[in-house]
């Protein structure tokens, strides 16, 4: 017998809500509590055990499964204890949590689980499905709480039984009335219960229940095993029963499953506990059948499970959805959504979301919007469609969303709800933008073609654009849907074009047909149709055609082919064959075209393809290589190509050919337009004009003229080789310059003034004479010519020709500065020049010779010398001698001659002379130089006399040391045998006595016998040899002397007194008789060493007086010897001055000759003025000269220089 | 007391008349041909006046008068010499040798070397 368990769901039962997020405790709370159920809150479980407490407690429990198996914070409460005695849906985020709460929590109580974002119905729906369990087990509970009662009874009246039976033991017929009570009890009780032996596990008794249960009989059971009767689906049930037994020492509803022997089966829970009967342990077990409860259980679990299973595909559903999918509650809560919301709306999980306004979204726009569409929504309860928004999301990204919203309404019309779903269309909307712009574009590309293009469906004009009708003159409407025959000029063309289009159409999918057309004003039009099939599968189908007004284009090629025809005419009457080759990048050559003429001209006969290796092998082998090199070189520079060659004709014949083109490059190759010309006349007449050009060339090269040939603009075009060469610049350098940048500035003006008459063609062509500027800066005159030839083809300018005549010209300038030179040496050498005439006469006389001679003059000159140059001879034997000599020698030598000046004054000189050819050149002329050598001869004595003086010189200092030892031994000898024998000494009386002698008498004997007169002279000669030795030396003596600045007025006085006092001069003249007369000028003090120079002075004082001694002076003449000195010349010339004899030249010559004496032998050394001259000259840097008038007297001039440093 | 006069002079003839004529002088005269000679015998013997050549064989006469007045400070020394490149040197000045002390050969006059040796102004040269 089943429980008929009767399912009702009572509207007012309690829910506690055990959750700690308020929100979705909130949420669930309206929720439950819309549905009529009462409903309270805890927030934790510590809270939930007081809520219980309250009257009424919950009837179940929502219990938020996070708090299940994690302590609280006041403290852990075993959830157990809440779950145990209450039903119990779990609240979870996570289906997961499911295992975690089994985990930690009885799950006995357990009416399911609800995720948190399940829908309200859902929730709902479990929620009732819960309560009904609920009822389920509360009917159950209340049916094992009568089942436990009743145990409970039966225990305590077994108990009271036991006790009963304690105490009375001998009522056995109140046992058997209680037994009996119990028995039916017993048997009647509504559930099998059945008491079996502890040990033996065998059945005692069973009641009526289990034996309906079980099928057996009473006799079936009885005594037998538990284990034979009861079949436990699950064996292992027992182990576990007897264990939690031997634990507990009861068994308390637990859940078994039987099964009947017709297979039945049967769910139960088993109840035990042990009882000892009669002293026997006995174990008393009940059943309670939950068969049909578990029956229930497992429609419910199969209904949860279909629930879970539809929810989950709804789940699945709703996030497969393409799109958003939301769902707000009544409250305009989010109540759920799927998955791409949820992830959009930066949460992880519905849970998140639900109970979430729209202000609590991460959006920030539209919040307003969208709160009052969804009040409307559900106020109105009507559904929004198909609403395209655009949004801004994320970085400022656009997106276009179709939103629905729709109001969720329950069974009784009531909006509930607003269920929103949006799909993102922005790929769509921008692919429909995209499209829409493409076929915008493609439309205006249709309409803004320039080419007629139409869309025709069986010849009829379905679509044309504006091009189409500009071409054809029609307006749109005039053309669009007509037939396309209007547009043709008659039906044959119509039909052609037709026929040959469609035909092709058919066979390729296209074609491309010429049409004549005619526009709507009647004009022809030549076209171009060109047209496709739409579909190609359809050949009958529409047609795409593009129409090209071609008319131009045809008329240009009529024209082309006109001229090619043209082309071709001429070209086959030109003298040449015009040909294109090519040459490509790979190096192959080939002929494109050659007119008709080729192979008769050349002699080929070959194709095309072969014509241009047929060509090349008849090209001569010596020409072929620059034949390719021209062209390779042609190509590379893509520059005209020129080559002429040898062609050997079939017949051997040497033809000369010209080939001429211009290559453009073609893709892949360069290809050569040309002519080929035969040139072999024309090479023949090119030789010759060569030949003669060569030789014109080598005239111009070899000319020393330089040829110049200038344009109108005065720049050159042409100059010859020799200009490089005369004028130095490098060769063409004045090609295209103007020379006249080069000429001197200052001839400028007349070489321009040339110009203008040349090119007026009125120059006189007398050369014209200008400077030009060398290469290297130098000034080269030129003369030239100038042509005006500008007329002349060939020419085309004016010839200059130019000759360097800088030679010519310096030549005469030379010449003229030589002259010049010549006349000034002329005028002013120091050296006389003079030219006569063979008889004497005298032609020119040159300023110096004039001086020479004493003239003024040359008119002087010649008066005086009575035009006789013999009168300027001393001596005219002189003359002859010259004369002679000069006429009988072509190269006469050096004459020294004494010369005559005009005032009768004698000098000697130096004559050159010879006979030369007079300017005229018609006679013969005497040229001569005359040289006044008086000062050379002096100066020349003077060198002689210190030749002589250094050598008496160094003979005197050899040999004066020599000598004054022995002339010691006889002075000092004789003066001693003088003393000894003559003076009255003491020691000669000692000796004379001693030797018997009267020394008296002695001394009267030496002087009759003239001894002492020996001995005096022996020491007298001594003495003047030692005086002579001592002179000598006086010319070796340099450092000795001691120079002093003194005034020589004064020592002249000085010498003059001494003159007076003089041994030696007293002795032969009386001095005192000349009479000398001063004539002393202002001089400076000299350097000199006094005593010398007054020997000097001394010497020649002598010498006058003693040549004056010799004179037999007249009456009015005394002997007298003028001394004057004077300052000249920063010198101080002194002169001596007698009246005496004078001396002759020969004399006067060799005065100061050491020994030379015109004294008498004994007279006078002859050292005396060679002494001097030394002293003067050596010793003073001084000059001595003597002069003489034979007859009238001499003079003795003495410089010596002011100067500081003489020697 | 006679003045003692040294004579050096390596030509006889020299020295003999200058021997004789001062010893007719009265002055004591002892003739050396060589400086070393009398060198030697200034060392033991003393002298008033030295009469030497300067063209000696051996030592010459400067370096014999150098030594000589060392050793016999005080002595009068007559240069009598031929040569004319002679020039008083710092050494002979020391030596008490002036322009007055030399006479050059030949004297003119004996009298010329006495009064060198008499050291009075023996005036002109030769």
């Amino acid at each position: 017998m089943r429980s008929g368990l009767r399912m009702s769901i009572k509207k007012d039962k309690k829910i506690l809500i055990i959750g700690d997020k308020r929100a979705d405790t909130e949420s669930l709370h309206a929720l439950l509590h819309s549905h009529g159920f009462s409903v309270s809150s805890a927030d934790s479980l510590n809270n939930a055990e007081k809520e219980l407490k309250k009257t009424p407690a919950a009837d179940l429990l929502l219990v938020d499964a996070s708090l299940v198996c994690t302590p609280s914070e006041t403290g852990y409460t075993d959830v157990n204890r809440l779950i145990t005695d209450n039903p119990v849906i779990f609240l979870l985020d996570e289906e997961s949590e499911i295992s975690s709460i089994s985990g930690c929590a009885d799950m006995t109580r357990t009416c399911g689980f609800i995720k948190r974002d399940s829908g309200d119905n859902y929730i709902t729906a479990t929620i009732d499905t819960a309560f009904r369990i609920i009822g389920y087990f509360k009917e159950s509970e209340e049916r094992r709480k009568e089942l436990e009662a009743a145990s409970n009874e039966i225990r305590n009246a077994m108990e009271e039984i036991e006790e009963a039976s304690g105490e009375m033991a001998d009522t056995n017929a109140l046992l058997e009335e209680s037994e009996s009570r119990f028995r039916t009890v017993f048997r009647n009780a509504p559930i099998p219960i059945a008491i079996s032996l502890m040990k033996e596990e065998t059945y005692l008794d069973i009641n009526l229940k289990f034996l309906e249960m079980t099928g057996f009989r009473r006799e079936q059971v009885i005594g037998k095993k538990r284990s034979d009767v009861i079949k436990l689906v699950s064996p292992e049930d027992s182990t576990v029963i007897m264990k939690e037994f031997m634990e507990k020492g009861l068994i308390s509803n637990y859940p078994i499953i039987t099964e009947d022997f017709s297979g039945n089966r049967y769910h139960n829970l088993l109840s035990a506990y042990q009882v000892e009967i009669n002293n026997v342990p006995c174990l008393v077990s009940m059943l309670a059948d939950i068969s049909s409860l578990k029956a229930v259980e497992e429609k419910l679990v199969e209904k949860e499970r279909l629930l879970a299973e539809a929810n989950n595909m709804l789940r699945l559903i709703i996030d497969t959805i393409p799109g958003h999918l939301y769902w707000k509650d009544k409250d305009l809560k989010y109540a759920g959504a799927n998955r791409l919301f949820v992830n959009d709306a930066g949460f992880s999980s519905t849970v998140e979301l639900i109970g979430l306004r729209e202000k609590d979204m991460p959006w920030i726009q539209q919040i307003a919007e969208t709160d009052t569409e969804d009040y409307n929504i559900m106020q109105t309860g009507k559904a929004v469609h198909n609403n395209i928004e655009l949004h801004t999301i994320g970085a400022g990204e656009q997106c276009w969303f179709r939103k629905n919203k729709i109001p969720l309404k329950n069974t009784d019309d009531q909006t509930i709800g607003i269920l929103c779903s949006y799909e993102d269309i922005t790929k769509t909307k921008l692919n429909e933008d995209e499209l829409r712009r493409s076929r915008a574009e493609l439309q205006s590309i249709f309409d803004a073609s320039m080419v007629g293009v139409a869309l025709i469906r069986g010849r009829i004009f379905i679509k044309i654009n504006s091009a189409l009708c500009k071409t054809l003159g029609y307006t749109e409407d005039g053309i669009l849907n007509h037939d396309a025959r209007i547009i043709y000029n008659d039906d044959a063309e119509y039909k052609r074009v037709g026929a040959e289009l469609y035909g092709n159409l058919e066979k390729y999918g296209q074609a491309v047909v010429e049409a004549k057309m005619v526009t709507k004003d009647g004009r022809m039009l030549d076209t171009l149709i060109s047209a496709s099939l739409v579909d190609h599968n359809n050949p009958t189908g529409d047609v795409c055609m593009s129409l090209n007004d071609i008319t131009d284009f045809k008329r240009a090629e009529n024209e082309a082919r006109e001229k090619e025809e043209r082309l071709r005419g001429i070209a086959s009457n030109v003298p040449g064959v015009i040909y294109q080759f090519y040459t490509d990048d790979t190096g192959k050559y080939g002929v494109t075209f050659m007119s008709d003429k080729a192979p008769a001209m050349f002699g080929i006969n070959a194709t095309i393809e072969n014509f241009f290796s047929e060509f090349v092998t008849r090209v001569h082998k010596d020409d072929r290589p620059r034949f390719f090199d021209s062209i390779k070189k042609s190509v590379e520079f893509i520059s005209s190509w020129e080559f002429e060659g040898r062609f050997v004709k079939y017949s051997g014949e040497i033809m000369w050919f010209r080939a001429m083109s211009s290559p453009s490059r073609q893709k892949d190759r360069i290809v050569f337009n040309g002519v080929i010309i035969d040139i072999t006349e024309k090479k023949i007449s090119e030789e010759e004009l060569r030949r003669r050009e060569d030789r014109f060339r080598s005239m111009i090269q070899s000319s020393s003229d330089m040829i110049f040939i200038m344009d109108s603009n005065n720049l050159i075009t042409y100059e010859s080789p020799s200009v490089s060469r005369i004028l130095g610049y490098e060769e063409g350098f004045f090609l295209g310059r103007s020379p006249l940048q080069l000429v001197h500035p200052d001839d400028l003006d007349i070489i321009m003034k040339e110009m203008g008459l040349v090119y007026k063609n009125e120059n006189p062509g007398i050369p014209t004479e200008f400077r030009f500027k060398h290469s290297d800066g130098n000034w080269l005159y030129l003369e030239a010519v100038a042509s005006n030839l500008v007329n002349n083809p060939a020419v085309n300018g004016i010839v200059i020709i130019a000759r360097d005549i800088t030679g010519r010209k310096l030549a005469g300038d030379a010449l003229r500065m030589s002259e010049a030179k010549f006349r000034n040496i002329f005028e002013n050498m120091s050296v006389g020049y003079f030219r006569s005439g063979l008889d004497g006469g005298i032609l020119d006389v040159n300023p110096a010779c004039l001086m020479m001679l004493g003239f003024e003059s040359v008119e002087e000159g010649k008066k005086f010398l009575k035009n006789r140059t013999s009168n300027i001879y001393a001596d005219l034997n002189d003359w002859k001698m010259v004369r002679n000599t000069v006429m009988a020698q072509p190269d006469p030598p050096v004459f020294t001659v004494r010369l005559k000046r005009k005032n009768g004054s004698e000098f000697t000189a130096e004559l050159k002379m010879k006979i030369v050819m007079a300017d005229d050149g018609t006679q013969m002329n005497v040229e001569g130089l005359i040289e006044d050598i008086s000062e050379r001869v002096k100066t020349q004595e003077v060198l002689i006399q210190s030749e002589k003086m250094l050598t008496v010189a160094g003979l005197a200092a050899g040999m004066a040391h020599e000598i004054n030892n022995p002339l010691g031994i006889i002075m000092q000898n004789a003066e001693n045998a003088m003393h000894r024998l003559l003076d009255e000494l003491p020691g000669n009386i000692e000796a004379a006595d001693s030797a018997g002698i009267d020394f008296k008498k002695l001394g009267r004997y030496i002087e009759l016998r003239r001894v002492d007169r020996y001995l005096s002279s022996i020491r007298e000669a001594g003495v003047r040899a030692a005086k002579i030795v001592g002179n000598m030396l006086q010319f070796s003596r340099g450092a000795d002397s001691k120079f002093d600045c003194l005034d020589i007025n004064t020592i002249l006085d000085k010498t003059l007194d001494l003159a007076a006092n003089d041994y030696d001069i007293t002795k032969n003249y009386d001095f005192k008789k000349i009479r000398i007369k001063k004539n002393y000028g202002e001089i400076p003090e000299i350097r000199c060493t006094e005593i010398q120079v007054e020997q000097v002075f001394l010497n020649i004082l002598k010498n006058a007086a003693q040549a004056m001694s010799t004179k037999n002076h007249a009456e009015n003449e005394k002997p007298e010897i003028t001394i004057s000195t004077h300052h000249e010349n920063n010198s101080v010339v002194i002169t001596f001055t007698d009246n005496g004899p004078g001396m002759d030249e020969n004399t006067r010559k060799k005065i100061f000759e050491p020994f030379y004496t015109t004294k008498q032998p004994g007279n006078g050394t002859g050292l005396g003025l060679s002494v001097s001259y030394y002293i003067i000259v050596n010793g003073h840097g001084g000059t001595i000269t003597a002069e003489s008038t034979p007859g009238k007297g001499s003079s003795f001039i003495i410089t010596l220089p002011v100067k500081k440093d003489i020697k | 007391m006679k003045a003692k006069l040294l004579v050096i002079d390596d030509e006889d003839f020299i020295r003999m008349p200058i021997q004789d004529y001062f010893e007719d002088c009265g002055w004591e005269v002892v003739p050396f041909s060589s400086a070393e000679d009398a060198l030697a015998y200034l060392k033991d013997e003393m002298a008033d006046c030295v009469i030497v050549d300067v063209r000696l064989p051996g030592m010459s006469g400067p370096e014999f008068i150098v030594r000589a007045s060392a050793l016999r400070p005080g002595i009068r020394f007559v240069i009598y010499t031929g040569s004319f490149d002679f020039s008083i040197t710092n050494d002979l000045r020391a030596a008490g040798v002036d322009k007055n002390c030399i006479v050059r050969k030949p004297a003119r006059d004996l009298n010329d070397i006495r009064r060198a040796v008499e050291g009075g102004d023996h005036g002109k040269d030769a």
